[in-house]
């Protein structure tokens, strides 16, 4: 965490993967019977993760940071779930067919949302994300500087991360980037 | 998406962090709430007539110790309650015991040597009726920027947060009140002047687990 909080992206990298398996056994518990919530929720909890670790006290320790955001995160779902099953009575809701839990189910899709983007932050996503493009080339290719290549990025996430709050995701949908 | 993308996206995106965030956000917004919150002063109130005199005395600065340790004690709140699974110290809570006690003590110790037909005069003073009400008044602009700038940080047990912004906002602006109001009994401070200050602070518990939510 301190070394991902000092800019190494590896390290970055490293924590979250290390936290996702962990996040996830800590969801499926308490949202058994849905793994895609579940995996939902292992998402959004990364993704605030990262854009909360400024808030994160270099003096304490980690964990309990962790599962404070986990537990928040639980508790906003129920809310939220409770209000989507009233509206789910009133449309004569489908029924849902089963799903069995890995890190492709999640039921928002991302991908999805990635969209709705602006083009170019798509186009930028999509050769940093999927062509695996360094930032430099990234840059290079559009024409853009390192460090607006970046600013774009977290812009992006910030984006998506406000379409995830604002739940705009159609479910069921499918549609890779 | 798949969360193994979302993790490689997210390490992109990783940019080192500066340290201080909460401190230097709650300060600069806070801040910002004191001004407009002496503003409204300036253009609704007069200050009192005997400011520079009164000053120079100890009642004076009485006021001002014990409202700013209330404004003290809610940031010193705020601070961890802003972060996720932040835990306030029980420091804290003995600051606020200590402001309440000496101050119960400073009020017992005028009353018991006030003549004693004066007693409910030194309670009520002129001013009682509207003293809490104009601190939450003058504490409403303070409110919303100390709520705002917790709801843009990441606090986690949102009532908690929502009283220590609260007490935040009505320890300042009880400060601010003091700038006007002439009143200087120990009694009249702790009733009337706590009582702004903690219903700033009940306003905040209730406001904050609908205001303070974030994604």
């Amino acid at each position: 965490m301190l070394a991902g909080l000092g800019g190494d992206a590896a390290a970055h990298a490293r924590l979250l993967a290390a936290l996702a398996p962990r996040l996830r056994a800590y969801f499926a518990r308490r949202m058994g019977a849905d793994p895609g919530a579940a995996e939902d929720l292992v998402q959004e909890t990364l993704l605030a993760i990262h854009l909360k670790r400024g808030l994160y006290d270099r003096t304490q320790p980690l964990m309990p940071w962790v599962l404070a955001i986990a537990r928040y995160k639980l508790v906003d779902a129920w809310r939220r779930s409770g209000r989507r099953r009233m509206e789910s009575l009133d449309d004569g809701a489908e029924l849902v067919a089963e799903e069995t839990a890995d890190a492709t189910m999640a039921r928002r899709d991302l991908g999805v949302l990635l969209t709705r983007l602006p083009r170019r932050q798509q186009a930028l996503l999509r050769d940093v994300r999927i062509e695996g493009l360094s930032m430099a080339e990234a840059a290079e290719r559009h024409g853009l500087s390192v460090a607006a290549v970046k600013v774009t990025l977290h812009r992006s996430l910030k984006a998506l991360q406000a379409m995830v709050d604002r739940g705009r995701s159609p479910s069921g949908e499918e549609v890779e980037p | 998406m798949n969360t193994d993308d979302l993790i490689a996206l997210l390490a992109q995106d990783t940019r080192p962090v500066r340290t201080g965030l909460v401190l230097r956000r709650l300060a600069t917004f806070t801040a910002a709430g004191l001004c407009a919150s002496l503003l409204l002063l300036l253009a609704w109130l007069p200050l009192r007539p005997d400011l520079q005199t009164a000053m120079h005395g100890a009642s004076f600065w009485m006021k001002a110790v014990y409202t700013l340790a209330f404004a003290g004690v809610g940031g010193l709140a705020l601070d961890p309650l802003s972060r996720p699974g932040g835990r306030v110290s029980m420091r804290v809570a003995g600051l606020f015991a200590l402001a309440v006690g000496l101050m119960a003590g400073a009020a017992a110790l005028d009353l018991w040597g006030a003549d004693p037909d004066r007693r409910v005069a030194r309670w009520l003073g002129d001013s009682s009726e509207v003293c809490s009400l104009r601190i939450v008044a003058l504490a409403v602009p303070l409110l919303i920027m100390t709520l705002t700038a917790t709801h843009s940080l990441a606090p986690t047990r949102l009532r908690p947060a929502g009283a220590a912004a609260g007490l935040l906002a009505g320890g300042l602006s009880a400060a601010v009140y003091a700038l006007h109001c002439p009143e200087g009994a120990p009694a009249f401070i702790l009733c009337w002047y706590s009582l702004g200050m903690l219903a700033c602070a009940g306003i905040g518990a209730l406001l904050g687990p609908v205001v303070l939510r974030w994604r």
